[in-house]
């Protein structure tokens, strides 16, 4: 897996969550207990990787789930990227 | 029997069943333990959940569904709402003299604190779904028709949907508005206009600098002649190309009767009439009426994180 995209979504994630956090510091196992994200900061997340990847995350996978682990996120990014 | 599902939400959130979902999918014997609930009544219940559009199962795990969690910061408010409704007998009130029953009208300072928090938090699900939204103009002047203290306005420019904002509402709003404003970032960019929707003929020179209005559950509160009016306001005022984004709970069809399960904007209809408001048009039927006044409907959207639907139309 790209070690580019998993900084570009940290960056991404410590800038859409506003809340001073290094990207550096971004663990990315459980993201929603790490970072403390409630499903609507998930969402906002998702609309700021949506914007920096130019892709377009489907309806049905607009969830929490999505960005709870850094490589899933990661995985789906790379997937939408290539099929665009 | 819409009682039993109110019983169930209210439960699985005063119980923290809820909370800890926000934070993941969870097995039913992890919430039992964690929550030292007893597993068999507790998995029936989380079944239930399932059935009512509140959970989902993710094989032997359950999950909030995204509505559910956008939607949960105004759940604690409906509580509140709902119990007072029942301890003041208001919809036999409406009933018997038809006049509205408004929860919030005397609400203490910690009630309204409550009101603003739910607000928010649902307001914050709105932006996000309104950023998803293909084709809006960039970088928008927007005109928040009816938008409250401006809480969307103040999300939707943080998001960098709009690059400024107004929001139109009537007078005795402005100093809930100047409040907000002065907390945001730059309040330069927010301004305040003083209407009343209930009379929409003066409205069209409001309308010429937007290329964004937005009317969220607005519509709901005018009668169809205050709607007429208002769309051919916009249709008339604003500059061709402007986008009018509409969002509001519909009924979802008028034939229900036969069965089917009961939607979120079905309930609020209820709240509706406790509060001497009668809505009862369903999305399409609401579509209609714009393009009948000179708006071009573009898409008709129900965001998966949001109850309601979204009519986007745009002018000339």
């Amino acid at each position: 897996m790209s070690t580019e995209i998993h900084n570009r979504l940290r960056t991404t994630i410590a800038d859409a969550l506003n809340r001073g956090i290094s990207p550096s510091d971004i663990v990315g196992v459980n993201m929603i207990e790490e970072l403390g994200m409630t499903s609507v900061d998930a969402l906002e997340v998702l609309i700021h990787v949506e914007s920096e990847f130019n892709i377009m995350i489907d309806d049905s996978d607009l969830s929490q789930e999505l960005v709870t682990s850094l490589d899933n996120l990661a995985d789906y990014v790379n997937r939408k990227m290539v099929a665009a | 029997m819409a009682y039993k599902a109110s019983d169930a939400i209210e439960t699985i959130v005063k119980s923290g069943i809820a909370s800890a979902l926000e934070n993941g999918p969870r097995q039913s014997s992890e919430l039992a333990r964690d929550l030292s609930l007893a597993e068999p009544p507790l998995r029936v219940l989380l079944d239930f959940g399932v059935r009512i559009g509140l959970l989902e199962r993710m094989e032997q795990r359950f999950a909030l569904t995204q509505t559910a969690m956008t939607m949960l910061p105004l759940i604690e408010l409906e509580l509140y709402t709902r119990s007072w409704h029942s301890d003041n007998d208001s919809l036999s009130k409406v009933l018997s003299d038809g006049r509205p029953q408004d929860p919030m009208a005397d609400a203490s300072q910690e009630t309204r604190q409550l009101y603003d928090r739910a607000l928010s938090g649902f307001t914050r699900g709105l932006a996000i779904a309104i950023r998803r939204i293909r084709g809006l103009p960039k970088k928008a002047a927007l005109l928040d028709v009816g938008g409250g203290d401006g809480a969307l306005a103040s999300e939707l420019v943080r998001l960098g949907v709009a690059r400024q904002a107004a929001v139109l509402d009537r007078p005795y709003v402005r100093s809930h508005f100047e409040r907000r404003r002065i907390q945001c970032e730059r309040p330069e960019l927010f301004s305040f206009v003083d209407a009343d929707l209930a009379n929409p003929d003066g409205l069209g020179k409001h309308f010429a600098n937007a290329d964004l209005i937005v009317l969220s559950n607005v519509v709901h509160l005018l009668s169809p002649p205050q709607r007429n009016r208002l769309w051919g306001a916009l249709h008339n005022g604003c500059p061709p190309g402007a986008t009018c984004l509409v969002y509001d709970q519909f009924p979802v069809s008028q034939d229900v009767a036969g069965g089917g399960s009961i939607s979120a904007s079905e309930l609020m209809i209820i709240d509706w009439l406790r509060c001497g408001v009668i809505f009862d048009l369903s999305v399409d039927g609401q579509s209609e009426e714009m393009a009948a006044c000179g708006l071009r409907i573009q898409d008709i959207l129900h965001s998966p994180i949001l109850p309601g639907k979204m009519i986007v139309s745009t002018t000339g």
